[in-house]
């Protein structure tokens, strides 16, 4: 019935509406390619010419081709002892953040009546969620812990992030009541209900946490700032901010070399190459992107 | 039985959680504070032993002392380089390995930090009391090191083993250059020099340009802004377009305090001028500043500076030099290495360097200078070979800034200066820390040029570069261009040094940067015309009331107390 | 009576172990991540009310009241700060809030599903974009010869001074900002009106109304309590008006309009060293943000049954 009543919608079509509707189109595909523009120009500005870019001629394409920066990248170290580190870090981010969330939500998945702790823990989520002790306490209590200039100042004070409990725990409370209902009746332990039925069902809930997950850690760079004394310890995204934020070379006679050497198009295949890994990941996950984000924002 | 005591525990503890969050910080803090406390008195009965016990070395050889036994000091390394050479960094280096062969020290940094990243993490490492054994650090850095005890007295290291030539080039600890590190007459740490070369502004100036329109070099400020105006209007590019900015200029204001300073202003940040009541004020709010601004302001009005200066910084605003769009570049001897794209991008462009004309008619320019030092040296109380600082620096002076021929360091130095990879990334740069003299290396180039010779001791590398025939033409004119003409173009003699070179007042540390904007904010907005330069005596009152009189009390203060 | 109390909590306590053991193990390994680096250091708010000494520590610095606070208003900045922080911050969530409507609404007429699918995805990518890169492309096609200016040339304007000028910068806060976050919201509202109820639009339909009028009559009432949710939550946001953005963008001469509470805190803590005076100013947003929230979750539970836990 429906589907015969839509193409009665399509033939009944007056000649504006069709034009509207062409209109919707031209202005989606317009607001798309704006979402696409700056990833292409720094494309197009790394394998352009320096000369080029400084005249601004340079817009979606290369102009005078040249892979040059890229050469120079390749021979950079400190780039790829960044990339490393930010790749080391995704790694173990990810995994003690999707373990601590899920051991999270699962016990405040459950109802006040059967944990009726549920409510305090809640509480100090909540504080947890708005205050924050500032700048210089986090910075004092990562030090006093001995953690700096290692991956564990990078990974353990975001290590519990509660928007993906929330996400997590709505998910879970969403779930036919049946299923852990029969579950329990058959004498399950709560751990077993959460290995063997909770986790299997939740694999579209792990993707979007994984998915933010990855993404916070692969984009952070404050933390890194903060908490490295030692720049060679710098993640990528720390790296690129301290590159762009523009050292001021020209006012000692000692750094004559990297006046020569630092160019905007070494600085966008930089960019550019810090942009890549999300590419490529970004059209398996997105799907969950949208999950998730619905799974925590509209049901509540 | 068992569980529930647990469960007791577990109470217990989701209780003391929130209690113990102020105890055990308490507990962790209180220990950090608890250990500077027994740093201070450790270093204060350092000091007495210092006074009884240091060893003191017995001639002029020893004080460059090699440690026979490595010793390990960790550092604080301001980092300028982005290329290392192959397999190298920071850490791991060619002059980390010679610190360690020529002096027996093994330098360990534990801060690294590009330069503009450096302050910032100095104060976070304050703040923790967690400091490196030394470092080279700014005035208001070296200051709070002091004030939190975190330093040590080293007028008596200083004394005893500072070799005669070091003395020679850092002076006495009452001079004014070392105002900044002391504090009740003791030295808490140790000006490293640099050579005033790196203050001297000079004109750098499109040749092509003055040629195309018959112009010749300015000898006056008068012909100065008269060849800017010409450069904005007479398309000196041949082109037929008006497309030319006169004066380079960058939302930092770059090299405008130098051209201030042409009528008598010395408006350069944490300058002081002690005026013939006795009292201080800062160069900026002098009234002299005012005909500059005018003069800049009207250029601005005609075209003459870039319309967008305001928000450029140095690297964007350098692209119009690439393009080839501006005429002059008010900067120092090395700015070659800035100009180089102008030259490479744009047929038949030439630079040459002309000293800052005086506006005075017959006067002479006097170049304005803070304090020529790369910053201070401190030894943190902890550290167990206070002695070493100074033998670094011993070794640093006399085997690099006002080299001795002949000992370990010159040669092994000189040595490695000559790698190609090295010299890329400057050996001086790959070093701990380095100093300078006020060497006038160009007379120096020119004549062993003259005579023929195959190496300069001491900049050996840039030597190389300068004769060397295998450069690219580009590279090769840039360190011409340093050499041979901007060092020319450099005057050592007249330099006029702020009245005042001590650590930041009180009220400074808390309002000079809000100082500093207003500044900043005012200059520009006179230049581009928004506010007029009549309105100079507000600007003064402003300034003033926004803690400038506070600061100048604090300093005339001081001075009279010294 | 204490006692006995004490002893029932106990008692209730030891109950809930025996049965809930397992559920408390499970919450305990992110509970004490959470004290280390959350809890702990809230203690160190008391530095706001101490002149922080680095060699004595928090708690052995002196106690100076309220000292840190009437200091901070009595700098003409703190003020311009805050008015800064809110106006910034209302900007983005005004400008933020229609948009993301608009294009799940047009997104929804779209009837080619390969076109629809390819707009969604790419219209949320910058939502994953960090703000380095993008300040850092921004910072290139804001310049006086950059694209964005190339354009509104050819369009025959003046060219506009964006990183320089109160007006045009912070106009290009907001833009960026929406460019990177409509997806968001889009999403949000797409999935929404994917679930209006299809029979509505059948009756619609048979009335003979026009697809604008569905669009008024049915998706958008129907999606009203979602985008009454979103609109209060964003509340909670205010004293955000974006530290990442605004500190990889701003210079001094946009710092009178664009400096806000977060990059003021920043400069004062880390910059001009002045720890006490930056943990004030972050206690005061803190407690602020604290307010917000709370109060937007309340409303949103009343209007919305909106529960975040």
């Amino acid at each position: 019935m429906v589907k015969i009543k839509s193409k009665n919608r399509i033939k009944n079509r007056s000649l504006s509406s069709r034009l509207l509707n062409m209109l919707n189109g031209i202005v989606l595909i317009f607001v798309t390619l704006l979402c696409l523009f700056p990833i292409l120009n720094i494309l197009a500005t790394s394998l352009s010419s320096q000369a080029a870019v400084s005249a601004n001629r340079v817009t979606f394409y290369p102009v005078e081709f040249t892979l040059a920066s890229y050469e120079t990248v390749i021979h950079r170290a400190a780039f790829w002892t960044a990339s490393w580190i930010s790749v080391k870090r995704v790694i173990l981010g990810v995994i003690i953040n999707v373990v601590i969330t899920v051991m999270m939500a699962y016990p405040l998945s459950r109802p006040v009546n059967e944990f009726p702790m549920r409510k305090v823990y809640v509480g100090i989520l909540m504080v947890a969620m708005v205050f924050d002790g500032g700048l210089v306490p986090n910075y004092l209590m990562v030090h006093s812990l001995g953690l700096f200039d290692t991956i564990w100042a990078l990974v353990l004070p975001c290590s519990v992030k509660i928007f993906h409990v929330i996400l997590m725990m709505n998910f879970i409370k969403q779930l036919p009541g049946t299923m852990l209902e029969a579950a329990k009746v058959d004498g399950a332990s709560h751990m077993t209900v959460l290995t063997r039925i909770v986790i299997p069902v939740s694999k579209p809930v792990l993707a979007t946490v994984t998915l933010f997950s990855f993404i916070d850690h692969w984009n952070a760079w404050f933390d890194g700032k903060i908490y490295n004394n030692n720049s060679a310890n710098y993640p990528l995204q720390t790296y690129l901010q301290a590159m762009l934020s523009n050292v001021d070379n020209t006012v000692v006679s000692d750094s004559i070399q990297n006046i020569l050497t630092n160019t905007q198009t070494l600085e966008a295949a930089q960019m550019f190459l810090t942009l890549l890994p999300l590419l490529v990941v970004y059209p398996f996950l997105q799907k969950y992107f949208v999950k998730g984000i619905t799974i925590g924002a509209v049901k509540g | 039985m068992r569980k529930r005591k647990n469960s007791y525990q577990r109470k217990t503890a989701v209780l003391a959680a929130f209690m113990a969050a102020s105890t055990i910080l308490a507990a962790g803090c209180g220990s950090e504070g608890g250990d500077s406390a027994g740093n201070s008195q450790t270093a204060d009965s350092g000091e007495t032993a210092a006074q009884e016990e240091i060893v003191k070395p017995q001639s002029e050889e020893e004080k460059l002392k090699h440690y026979d036994e490595t010793i390990t000091l960790t550092y604080a390394k301001s980092e300028t380089v982005t290329d290392y050479p192959t397999g190298q960094d920071a850490q791991n280096n060619a002059l980390y390995d010679m610190w360690e062969e020529v002096m027996g020290i093994h330098v360990e940094n534990q801060i690294t930090a590009s330069s503009d990243n450096f302050n910032e993490k100095m104060n976070l490492a304050i703040t923790t009391g967690d400091i490196p054994d030394f470092a080279v650090v700014d005035a208001a850095t070296m200051q709070s090191l002091i004030e939190n005890e975190l330093v040590m007295d080293m007028s008596e290291y200083y004394d005893a083993w500072a070799t005669d030539k070091l003395k020679e080039n850092l002076g006495d600890t009452e001079d004014a250059i070392w105002s900044a590190c002391t504090s009740d007459g003791k030295a808490y740490g140790i000006p490293v020099i640099n050579t005033v070369a790196d203050q001297i502004w000079e004109l750098w100036i499109r040749k092509d340009w003055l040629d195309a329109l018959g112009l010749e070099e300015p000898t006056t400020m008068e012909e100065f802004w008269d060849m800017c105006e010409a450069f904005t209007t007479q398309d000196p590019d041949g082109n037929g377009e008006a497309d030319t900015y006169a004066l380079y200029m960058d939302k930092d204001l770059l090299g405008m305090d130098a051209l201030m300073a042409a009528y008598g202003a010395y408006t350069m940040d944490d300058y002081y001028v002690k005026q013939e009541d006795g009292s201080y004020i800062a160069g900026c709010i002098d009234e002299k500043a005012a005909e500059p601004l005018s003069e800049l302001a009207h250029l601005y009005e005609i075209g003459g500076i870039d319309p967008e200066f305001a928000v450029k910084d140095n690297t964007t605003a350098e692209s119009l030099i690439a393009e080839g769009k501006v005429g002059v570049y008010v900067g120092h001897f090395f700015s070659p290495g800035t100009l180089q794209s102008c030259y490479e991008n744009v047929e038949g462009s030439d630079w040459i360097a002309v000293p800052i004309p005086s506006a005075e008619e017959g006067g002479t320019y006097e170049s304005g200078v803070v304090a020529n030092v790369y910053g201070y040296m401190y030894c943190s109380s902890e550290c167990q070979n206070p002695e070493a600082i100074i033998a670094m620096l011993n070794w640093v002076c006399e085997g690099y800034a006002d080299p001795t021929p002949g000992n370990a360091f010159y040669e092994k130095y000189n040595e490695l200066a000559q790698d190609a990879e090295i010299g890329a990334a400057g050996a001086n740069n790959l070093m701990p820390f380095q100093m300078a003299s006020n060497t006038n290396w160009g007379e120096v180039f020119e004549e062993a040029i003259a005579n023929g010779e195959d190496h300069v001791d001491g900049k050996d590398a840039d030597y190389q570069k300068v004769i060397s025939t295998e450069l690219d033409e580009a590279t090769s004119w840039t360190w011409n261009k340093i050499y041979l003409e901007g060092y020319q173009a450099l005057d050592f003699e007249n330099i006029r040094y702020s009245d005042y070179m001590g650590a930041p007042t009180e009220t400074s540390t808390k309002k000079q940067s809000i100082l500093d904007d207003e500044k900043l904010k005012t200059y520009i907005a006179m230049i581009m015309g928004e506010t007029s330069t009549d309105s100079f005596g507000d600007f003064i009152t402003k300034y003033q009331e926004l803690g400038g009189s506070e600061i100048g009390e604090e300093i005339k203060a001081y001075m009279e107390s010294r | 009576m204490k006692r006995n109390q004490g002893r029932t909590l106990t008692a209730s306590v030891r109950r809930d172990w025996r049965k809930n053991w397992q559920l408390h193990l499970l919450l305990w390994p992110g509970l004490i991540l959470l004290i280390i680096f959350k809890f702990i250091p809230m203690g160190g708010i008391v530095m706001a009310f101490k002149d922080y000494v680095p060699r004595k520590g928090i708690f052995g610095s002196e106690w100076v009241g309220m000292e840190n606070f009437s200091y901070m208003f009595s700098l003409p900045n703190t003020w311009q700060v805050l008015w800064n922080t809110l106006r910034i911050a209302i900007e983005k969530i005004v400008v933020n809030f229609p948009i993301p409507i608009l294009i799940a609404l047009m997104l929804n007429e779209i009837q080619n599903i390969r076109l629809k699918k390819t707009v969604q995805t790419i219209i949320y990518l910058p939502y994953f974009i960090s703000w380095v890169i993008i300040a850092g492309i921004v910072q290139d096609l804001f310049t006086e010869e950059g694209m964005v200016n190339q354009m509104i040339q050819g369009l025959g304007m003046q060219p506009v001074f964006f990183m320089g000028e109160s007006g045009a910068f912070e106009a290009m806060l907001v833009g960026t900002d929406v460019w990177k976050n409509f997806g968001y919201g889009t999403v949000v509202y797409l999935a929404a009106i994917t679930g209006v109820d299809e029979s509505l639009f059948e009756a619609a339909k048979i009335d003979g109304a026009s697809r604008i009028k569905q669009i008024w009559y049915i998706t958008l009432p129907s999606i009203a309590p979602i985008v009454m949710l979103m609109l209060i939550l964003s509340l909670g946001n205010v004293m955000n008006a974006g530290f990442e953005q605004i500190f990889n963008l701003y210079n001094p001469l946009v710092y009178d309009s664009a400096d806000i509470i977060d990059t003021f805190v920043y400069r004062v803590s880390l910059v001009e060293a002045n720890y006490s005076l930056g943990t004030a100013v972050g206690l005061l947003k803190s407690v602020a943000s604290f307010i917000l929230i709370v109060s937007s979750y309340a409303i949103a539970n009343k209007y919305t049954d909106y529960t975040v836990f």
